[in-house]
């Protein structure tokens, strides 16, 4: 079935066209600007993959102080407690709360490192000859890109706790160094999973062994 | 058109790709990371370690260590040492305090507490503890490793001062903490007491700031303030209590008696006296010259001498006894113990040369011995109740030399105790004392307390309370009881009524009248006397008249009355005549209803007895009644004469006297008398009448009856009045002890008051009655 079904795709590529990403407007291959709106075409963006990795590396990077540093700054009578994300995950558990230490475990954790893991995959796969079904592919990918934004719903509940929570020295909470950190992370893998050409998914496709 | 027929040099994917712009991203963030990095460990001070016992409120990341309460490091991590024999607390250090932190440093844990000084540490309630460090502004050598001190150092950081080091025979009082007070204000503190090495005293490390420590010089005398001191003595009683603080908490007072002191240096160690006293007289005395170690035995057991007592020398202090031992007199055999006593003098004192020799002070000391320097025991203080030890020179003491004991001491020869003074007297006083009667006294003492206990015990004296009580609610039940109240509204009524009527007596007119009526009815019973007085003779007068009558020549008069019988009946049948039988039967009438009247108003007889003044009229009527009689006899002698005469004689005598009447009703005008006859009769008819109609008599017998009880009634009330008045008296006197004892204000006493003044009205009233009548009894009967 999955074989049948990759022999009939036919990309675009294939056949000497190009279509522009901006209006669909097709056209052909090694035009320069489309010819409706203009736009730059590109069949394939050769620095695609470059970007990928460059922005994957600068979400790492980030990821590693936002989980290493405090994310919340709690000051409570003089007392100030100082939370990073996994702690903080482990005192709402610790509480009981359950379902809120999940949220916040899923988008803060699971997330962030499912992206970095499915996008580097991808990147990996694309440049090179591979058996896999580019339609599966093709549905991570789209499953990252949406999928990636929730992760910054932590850096909102900290907007949202330190914007609500200043009482002076009964209770204040400020953002931590993590905060800064966590949000670029998450913007850096955005970026990363932007820049990815879904396109390159279809090149490499090569018969199952089973051909 | 096929992928085959593009032309190649559009293929750009064919040619190397270019390095995208974006890997300028994933390098900032290396490079930031790496700066950011690098200057946190090229920020961090150094980490230091210090011991504490235990680790009270010491928490990693939290915990501060403060300069001068400068936040200059933080507490990473909290640990034991090796065999858990303390808490290790490793502390990051700023860079910029790391080098001071020397050797010389000190760390200590800064906590809330609480004590009689105050409540310190206040901030760290809420924040938490913190670590203080101390340490000086030189660069020394650099240490990692502390032990943190227990308590915070005498000085603190940024405090300029002198510690000096006080020497006590014991802490007492004395705390960490405690001020250092002079003249009564706190200039300094003072550190825990510790142990001098040898453990025989105790050293005090104090501190006194800055400005106050110039007034310390060596001539500083310190002593402790710790409560208070009560000293009874010939000066009287004194207290003496520095501060409430260092009642409560202890302290350490001091001051410079002599000038001329040298200023001192940090670590100076002071003797710490018990009392300001002692610091005075020890400054004053002054230190310095040699001190000598002597002792002296006394055969006998000595006074109480206790160690540390002072030694005199001419009324001086020169030294104190250090040591007081029994010992067996050596020279005696007999067993006896005697004390030997150890003491020190200052020789310069004792105005011994300062800068001789040992063998030079023991020269010159033979020869003191020789001229009578002994030591004696004296007493000193108000009752003589102080031993001191004194050396006085007692020339005409029995000669003596200066000998040495075992260990080479000099002992100076004793000399009798000079406390015989005050304790023979007291001894005197003791004798007198026991030589009282006590036994005596305190068995009569006793005979009289079980006389008071048998009579307390009585059970007469103790139902004495309950009557007492049952006596006190029966009068109060009294005293609330309505019918008092209502028996002294009676009394009030009573008297007051009685008040009103004596009033009405007094003013009113029947009194006046009666009074009057009396006066004139004196006259009329004189009168009356008077008339009764003459009754005899007019019963004499009668029986004389009688007699002569029974003379009367009857019968003559027979003739006489036939004559006239037969003028009469001329007369009588003259119509005139006929017109007078009833005028003349009228006048009879009248005249009887008269006597009926006269024969009334003689049974009335109570006029008699009645008027006391008009009771021999009374008599005299007696008596002319006893003579009515007589008067009978003599007229039934008359008529039985009279039967006795001739009728016809008579009747002649009657002729003739009717011839009489016949002539002289024959006589001219004869006829007229009738007429005037009648007349008379009919006017002495109406005077009759009138006297008859008019009631005189009868008005005039009730008028003397009525009065006569009036009087009488009067007369017995007058003589009760005086009696009366007394009672009256006597019962306002007593109402009014009777309301004195009472409660001013209540019901009661107002009625009684209201009572005791209707009485007292109503006594004055019968009073100046009394006294009216009495001046002027007239008054009774003519009014006032």
């Amino acid at each position: 079935m999955d074989h049948a079904r990759r022999q009939r795709i036919t990309t675009a590529y294939a056949r000497g066209q190009v279509v522009c990403r901006s209006c669909g407007q097709v056209a052909e291959l090694g035009q320069d600007r489309c010819n409706r709106c203009f736009a730059k075409l590109v069949s394939r963006d050769p620095q695609s993959l470059q970007k990928v990795w460059a922005w994957w590396i600068a979400g790492i990077i980030a990821y590693i102080p936002a989980n290493l540093y405090p994310m919340l700054l709690t000051t409570t009578f003089f007392h100030t407690s100082e939370s990073t994300i996994v702690g903080g995950v482990v005192e709402l558990l610790d509480h009981g709360a359950y379902g809120v230490g999940a949220i916040v475990f899923f988008a803060s954790v699971v997330i962030p490192v499912g992206k970095f893991i499915v996008i580097a995959w991808l990147a990996f796969m694309v440049s090179r000859p591979h058996k896999h079904d580019p339609h599966r592919l093709l549905l991570f990918y789209e499953v990252v890109e949406f999928i990636g934004r929730w992760s910054m719903i932590d850096v909102f509940v900290v907007a949202i706790l330190t914007a609500l929570v200043q009482f002076n020295v009964i209770a204040t909470i400020n953002p931590g160094i993590a905060a800064v950190c966590f949000a670029l992370s998450v913007i850096f893998t955005m970026l990363a999973a932007q820049s990815f050409d879904s396109r390159l998914i279809w090149d490499q496709t090569q018969p199952d062994a089973h051909d | 058109m096929t992928d085959q027929d593009l032309p190649s040099p559009e293929l750009r994917q064919t040619r190397l790709p270019t390095l995208s712009w974006v890997w300028l991203m994933p390098l900032a963030a290396v490079i930031i990371s790496g700066v950011v990095v690098w200057q946190t460990f090229a920020d961090q001070g150094p980490v230091i370690t210090l011991e504490f016992p235990s680790a009270s409120g010491i928490e990693a990341g939290q915990t501060a260590l403060r300069y001068r309460d400068v936040q200059v490091g933080l507490v990473e991590r909290v640990g034991f040492s090796e065999g858990l024999a303390a808490v290790e607390v490793d502390i990051r250090v700023d860079k910029s305090v790391a080098p001071y932190l020397d050797t010389e440093a000190e760390f200590w844990l800064v906590e809330p507490e609480v004590s009689v000084r105050g409540i310190t540490g206040l901030e760290t309630v809420l924040t938490g503890v913190f670590i203080e460090g101390l340490w000086d502004q030189v660069i020394g050598i650099p240490a990692i490793r502390f032990e943190a001190r227990e308590s915070a150092p005498l000085a603190l950081p940024g405090e300029d001062g002198t510690r000096v080091t006080l020497v006590a025979p014991s802490a007492g009082q004395l705390a960490a903490g405690s001020p250092v007070l002079f003249r009564g204000i706190e200039v300094g503190r003072l550190d825990e007491p510790v142990f001098s090495d040898s453990g025989s005293f105790v050293l005090v490390d104090a501190f006194i700031q800055a400005p106050f420590d110039q007034r310390i010089t060596t001539t500083t005398r310190f002593w402790d303030a710790s409560g208070f001191s009560v000293s009874l003595s010939t000066e009287g009683l004194s207290l003496n209590l520095d501060s409430l603080a260092s009642l409560v908490e202890g302290g350490v007072s001091f001051g410079t008696f002599v000038t001329g002191g040298a200023r001192v240096e940090d670590g100076t160690q002071f003797d710490l006296f018990d009392s300001e006293s002692h610091a005075r007289d020890n400054a004053l005395e002054g230190e310095g010259g040699t001190e000598l170690d002597l002792a002296v035995f006394f055969p006998e057991i000595a006074a109480p001498i206790t160690v540390g007592t002072p030694v005199r020398y001419q009324g001086f202090r020169v030294g104190q006894v250090t040591d007081i031992i029994g010992q067996v007199d050596a020279e005696s055999f007999d067993g006896r113990v005697g004390v030997l006593i150890s003491f020190t003098v200052n020789l310069r004192r004792l105005g011994f040369p300062g800068d001789a020799d040992n063998e030079a002070h023991r020269e010159e000391l033979t020869r003191r011995v020789r001229d009578g320097l002994r030591a004696r025991i004296t007493s000193v203080g108000l009752l003589a109740q102080t031993q001191e030890l004194e050396l006085a020179v007692l020339p005409e003491s029995p000669r003596a030399d200066l000998e040495f004991d075992a260990s080479g001491v000099p002992l100076i020869p004793p000399a009798p105790s000079a406390t015989t003074d005050g304790g023979s007297g007291i001894d005197d006083l003791m004798d007198r004392m026991a030589s009282l009667p006590v036994e005596e006294l305190f068995e009569s003492v006793i005979d009289v307390l079980d006389g008071v206990a048998r009579l307390v015990r009585s059970p007469a004296l103790q139902q004495v309370p309950e009557n007492t009580n049952a006596l006190l609610v029966d009068a109060r039940t009294l005293l609330s009881d309505a019918e008092l109240d209502q028996a002294l509204a009676d009394v009030r009524t009573a008297t007051a009524a009685l008040s009103g009527l004596v009033k009405d007596v007094a003013s009113s007119d029947g009194v006046a009248a009666l009074l009057t009526a009396l006066e004139q009815s004196d006259p009329i019973a004189r009168d009356l006397e008077a008339f009764a007085a003459t009754l005899p003779g007019l019963s004499d007068d009668l029986v004389a008249i009688t007699a002569r009558l029974a003379q009367f020549p009857v019968e003559t008069l027979g003739e006489d009355l036939r004559t006239a019988l037969a003028t009469a009946n001329a007369i009588l049948s003259d119509p005139a005549i006929a017109r007078i039988a009833p005028s003349v039967a009228a006048n009879l009438t009248t005249l009887e209803a008269l006597l009926t009247d006269l024969e009334a108003q003689k049974l009335g007889d109570g006029l008699s007895s009645t008027i006391s003044a008009i009771n021999e009229t009374a008599a005299d009527l007696q008596a002319t009644s006893a003579q009515l009689p007589g008067v009978l006899n003599s007229v039934d002698a008359l008529i039985s004469g009279a039967a006795e005469v001739d009728l016809a004689t008579l009747s002649m005598s009657l002729d003739s006297v009717l011839q009489g009447v016949s002539s002289v009703v024959s006589a001219p005008g004869a006829e007229d008398l009738p007429d005037s006859l009648n007349a008379a009769l009919t006017e002495f008819a109406a005077v009759m009448a009138e006297l008859n109609g008019a009631g005189a008599v009868d008005s005039l017998t009730s008028t003397l009856a009525s009065a006569d009880q009036t009087l009488a009634a009067i007369e017995s009330a007058a003589a009760e009045l005086p009696a009366l008045v007394s009672r009256l008296d006597a019962l306002t006197v007593s109402i009014a002890s009777a309301a004195a004892s009472y409660d001013e204000g209540s019901p009661l006493y107002s009625s009684l008051l209201r009572a005791m003044r209707d009485v007292a009205q109503t006594s004055e009233a019968f009073r100046s009655l009394a006294r009216t009548i009495e001046r002027n009894p007239n008054s009774l009967l003519t009014g006032r």
